[in-house]
This record gives structure tokens, sequence and C-alpha cells, in this order.
């Protein structure tokens, strides 16, 4: 259940937003950080980047952020580096880029060039230039200033519409579940996304930055089509970082238009060793969080691809497992096989025990559960759920020490 | 000094109801029949009440923001959780039920380090079920405890939820709370 509070008070926040930035009508039109008519920050743009720095602060302080993996943040931020144009160096943006410990497929920017990338989409990567496809577009709204375009529109329109339309979605929904983690600046960002035009100019800049920064642009498509997948899979609506307009499919034909022109004969960096080597450990992360969050074939095409690299994985075989006992309630002969397949690879790996034990016990197979939830308890001797075990495991031994007629 | 927030937010609680026709005080026996009649269960007295007769029910005593008690009774096929397409099902097990509730806030945006102090199992009016105790930070980083009841029975999910404060506030009422769920009789058990 939803904390009812936590939401109204994102109403208050943006009636707070858009009355501090001041009254009366402002123009839209603002130099970006490139270029040489950038005279420094607005008035109100110090105050869009003070609230978006408190929004930062909270959200850099929690679990959310995947900081365990220096090595793969660090990795994350060099290629981001590489994007960024000699222009834009000594100007008052810092690109740093953090990870969000987070399945879905999703990144946003904060107008001061914080860039925040959902592991989930990492790990659905293939290579470094798609990696710098997704950067490019995110970096792009950062120096065309965006952001503070995207409140100047809203702050134009006619007051009423303007709160409205942001109120109504702090009801529920999308945003309304991200204005928890990331606030209201980052959550609009990453879930509203831009105008079309925006959205369509951050395209066409970011395909710029990575091609320029030498990688093959011919990668930027395949971003588009695992996203569009994702959405298919899901039946979501096309609400991440792309944001909904203009739509996904009509953003992939530009592309492809500008592929087929522009970038015609253009090669460049591909690099998927380095790109495998730091985000190849998301995966299973992800798929664990995928299964967590419901999102059953997602996590099941994941599964596969890894399996099929690493075919001797414990733990990918048991999610494996989890995966058919979650998604397939008729398929507990393959969730069994995938469990014994685990053990086979990894003799010590408790959780496939309980988890076979659990499925015997539940079909009334006692006598196949108890060695299984014995030996995870032997193996496992503080887990976490050894309340139950204790408990299914004293039914298994009364139920078996009586007589089958009289039970 | 360590009062003076309890002290401004009942002022604040207070002050709301006076104008709120939603709220009511929970009378000194605090018996409660469910609307479906499912259960009857023991309110904490003079705890205020969240009135609509609709799940789940809410209760505080000095503001939601110090404590929070809510009863949610769906039936199993009916339960939606928020952060996960995960569902739950009459046949689970109470650890299975717990899994599903605890992947909901594993994958929760509105809370952070969920950390899970106790997942075991429990009977709640003889019926077989689940408690889970966890901390967590809010978004605004204050830290909260919660403890957890949940019960699968008869097609139906009874979820009991206590949420306060880490710090004192938590400890202060959790005996409400256990009282609240120690009355709770749910009709056809034995």
């Amino acid at each position: 259940m939803r904390t009812p509070l936590w939401n109204r008070s994102s109403w208050l926040g943006w009636l707070l937003v858009l009355t501090v930035l001041g009254s009366g009508c402002i123009s839209t039109n603002v130099a970006s950080f490139e270029s040489d008519d950038h005279t420094g920050l607005t008035k109100d743009e110090r105050r869009l980047w003070s609230r978006a720095l408190e929004e930062q602060e909270l959200l850099n302080a929690s679990s959310h952020i995947f900081d365990a993996d220096t090595a793969l943040v660090r990795y994350v931020n060099h290629v981001a580096q590489r994007l960024v144009p000699e222009a834009a160096t000594g100007t008052e943006i810092d690109i740093q880029v953090r990870l969000i410990r987070s399945p879905y497929l999703n990144a946003f920017a904060y107008p001061n060039g914080a860039i925040y990338v959902h592991t989930g989409l990492l790990a659905r990567m293939e290579n470094e230039a798609q990696l710098a496809t997704l950067l490019g577009h995110e970096i792009s709204h950062v120096l065309d200033r965006h952001a503070l375009r995207n409140v100047r529109s809203l702050k134009n329109k006619s007051g009423f519409a303007a709160i409205f339309s942001l109120a109504s979605y702090t009801v529920g929904g999308l945003l309304g579940s991200l204005i928890g983690v990331m606030g209201q600046v980052g959550a609009y960002a990453a879930v509203q996304g831009y105008s079309q035009s925006l959205e369509a100019d951050a395209d066409v800049a970011g395909l710029r930055l990575m091609a320029e920064a030498g990688y093959d642009p011919h990668e930027a498509g395949k971003l588009f089509q695992l996203l569009q997948q994702d959405l298919a899979l899901m039946k979501e609506d096309e609400p991440f970082f792309w944001g909904s307009h203009p739509r996904l499919q009509q953003r992939l034909q530009t592309y492809q238009h500008l592929l087929n022109t522009t970038y015609g004969n253009q090669q460049g960096l591909r690099n998927p060793e380095p790109f495998r080597t730091h985000a190849e450990r998301l995966q299973l992360m992800t798929i664990e969080q995928d299964l967590g969050a419901g999102r059953n074939v997602p996590a099941r095409l994941l599964l596969e691809d890894y399996l099929d690299t690493h075919p001797t994985s414990a733990q990918a075989h048991y999610l494996h497992g989890q995966y058919y006992r979650q998604a397939e309630p008729d398929a507990d002969s393959l969730a069994l096989a995938a469990y014994a397949e685990a053990r086979t690879h990894a003799p010590g790996f408790a959780p496939a025990y309980q988890a076979a034990g659990m499925l015997h016990y539940q079909a009334g197979r006692l006598a196949e559960a108890e060695p299984l939830l014995t030996e995870y308890l032997r193996l496992h001797p503080s887990a976490s759920d050894r309340g139950y075990i204790q408990q299914y495991l004293r039914d298994i031994r009364q139920q078996l020490a009586t007589p089958d007629d009289s039970r | 000094m360590a009062r003076l927030p309890s002290l401004l937010s009942l002022l604040a609680f207070l002050f709301l109801l006076a104008g709120c026709t939603h709220w009511s005080q929970v009378e000194a026996r605090g018996e409660m029949h469910s609307v479906s009649n499912l259960y009857t269960i023991k309110l904490p007295p003079h705890w205020w009440r969240y009135t609509p007769d609709t799940s789940p029910l809410v209760l505080t005593r000095d503001g939601l923001a110090l404590q929070q008690i809510s009863l949610q009774n769906d039936r199993v096929s009916r339960r939606d959780f928020e952060f996960t397409e995960r569902k739950l099902a009459s046949e689970m097990l109470p650890q299975e039920a717990a899994e599903v509730v605890l992947d909901d806030l594993r994958s929760s945006t509105a809370i952070s380090d969920l950390d899970v102090l106790e997942n075991g199992p429990t009977t709640i009016s003889g019926a077989p079920g689940f408690k889970l105790v966890y901390t967590y930070h809010t978004f605004e980083g204050l830290p909260k405890k919660a403890v957890r009841y949940g019960i699968l029975w008869k097609k139906q999910f009874y979820d009991l939820l206590y949420t306060a404060p880490a710090r004192h506030y938590f400890d202060e009422h959790l005996g409400d709370f256990e009282n609240m769920v120690a009355s709770m009789n749910i009709r056809g058990v034995e």
C-alpha cells in the first residue's frame, strides 16, 4: 500500500517550483553551454539547479545508488567524458554519471549534468557504442539546457493548466512512484521526458556527440530496438528516458534516416569486450530484480542470453528455476531440473536445495523434500527463513512417521 | 526538545481533524466487525480511525507521520501490489506470500535501505501466516521500522501493518498493535 502523504507532498513541491520561478512570460530560447553566447546561469536556472541538487543529495545517499562496483562506475564516466565537447568544458556543468539499482530500462539527466542510468538498461546493452548513444542523448539535454526550457515553457502556460497537468501525474502512476526516489525534477525528466522537439533535438545532438567521439553511429538504432522490445514485452506505454513524444517508432525512423544519410559511410568503435567485462556482472542482479518486480519475460530473455555464455553458473540455473516457479506454474519439472543443474555445478549452493525442497513439500512429495530441506539448513544454518523450514521439517517428519492409512 | 516534533505533529494533526469529517476516535471498547463480516478485531482505544468503510483500515494515534496501523483484506486474486507485478495465490505457503510482499518492498522506489530483521511463521486467530519485521528509510531519509503480519485464509489475504519512526515512536506504540493483532478473530478458523 502506498503511504498517501508522500504523494501529496509532491503537489506542494510542484506548486513551489512553479511559484518560485517568478511571474511573467520568459523566453524559452537559451544558449547552449557549447555556445559562445552562453553567459552563465540565469536566476531561475540557479533555483532549478538548487532544487535538483537537493534531490540528488537525497538520492545519492540512498541504497538505490549502485556504487558497489567502482570500476564499472569509473568506466561509464570515462565513456561520458569522451562525449563532452571541448566547448562545454570549463562551464558550470559537471557531467557525472551514477547508476541506479533498478531493472527498468531508464535513464535521466538533471540540469547540472548529473546523469542517472538504471542498471537494468546497462545489463541489456551489447557494447560501448550503445552506452555512448544513451549518454550522448542525456548529455545533449544538459548542454542545451532542456530542463530550463521545459520549466519556462510550463511557466508560460496558464497557471492552472500547468499546475493541473503536473499535479495530475502525482496522484498515482509511474511518475508518482518515481517521485519517491528521484524527486520532482528528476522524475519529470525520467518519465515525462521533454517536448517532442527537445527530444528530437537530443536524438540528433546525441548521435553527433557519439559519432564525433569515434563510436559507430549504426549502433544507435539498436538501443531503440532494445527499448521497443522491452515495452512490447511488458505491454507498457512509452514513458521512459526517450520520453513519450515523438513515438518510439517515429524516432527509430528518424535515426534510420540520419544513419542512411549523414552517417551513411561512417564506421567507428563498438568496443564490445571492455563493455562486457564491466557490465556483465549486472546481469544476474538484473534478472533477480526482474523476477522480484514480476517482469518475467524480460528476466527469461536475459537469463537465456546469460546461460548461453555461462552454462555452468549455479546462480543462473537457480534463477531459471525461480522463473519457472513464478511464471509457469505447471512447469514444476523444469524448475526442479534447473535446481538440480545448479546443485550439480555448485554442490554447496544452498538456495537450490531450499527451492527444490519447498517445491516437493508443496506437491506432497515429503520423502523427496526432507533431505533437501535438511541439507539446506546444514549448508546455511543462519538462513533468515530458518523458522519456516524447521516448521516444514517438523510437519514432514510427523507425517512420515505416521502410517499411511491414518494420514 | 525531543518531544517537540511530536507535539507539533500532534497539533497539526488535531488542527486537520478539526476541519475533517473522515476521522473518528476509537471508543474504549474498540470492537469492530469487518464490513464483509469476515473478521472481528479490537482496535486500540483512543486512536484515530480513518472512517470510510473501505479497505484498508487506517489508524493513527498522533498523526500518520508518527505512527500508522493499516489492515487490508482483499480476495487473493484481487490484491495488487504497487511495485511488483507478482501476484498472490491461495495455495501459496505463508513463506511464499511473505516473499511477494518483500519483493514489492525491494522493488519500491518510495523507500530505501530495506533491512529485513525477521521473517518467520506465525498464526493469527489460529490461521497460519507470516510475520515480517523490517527497517527502511523514507526518501527524506527518516529511518522507520515496521511489523507486518500476513494471512492467506479461504481465498482472502489479511495484511496488517504497523510502521513508525524507528527511534522512540516505534517501541512506544508497538504494544497497541500487537494487542490488536492478538484480538483478531477470523471467521471460520478453528
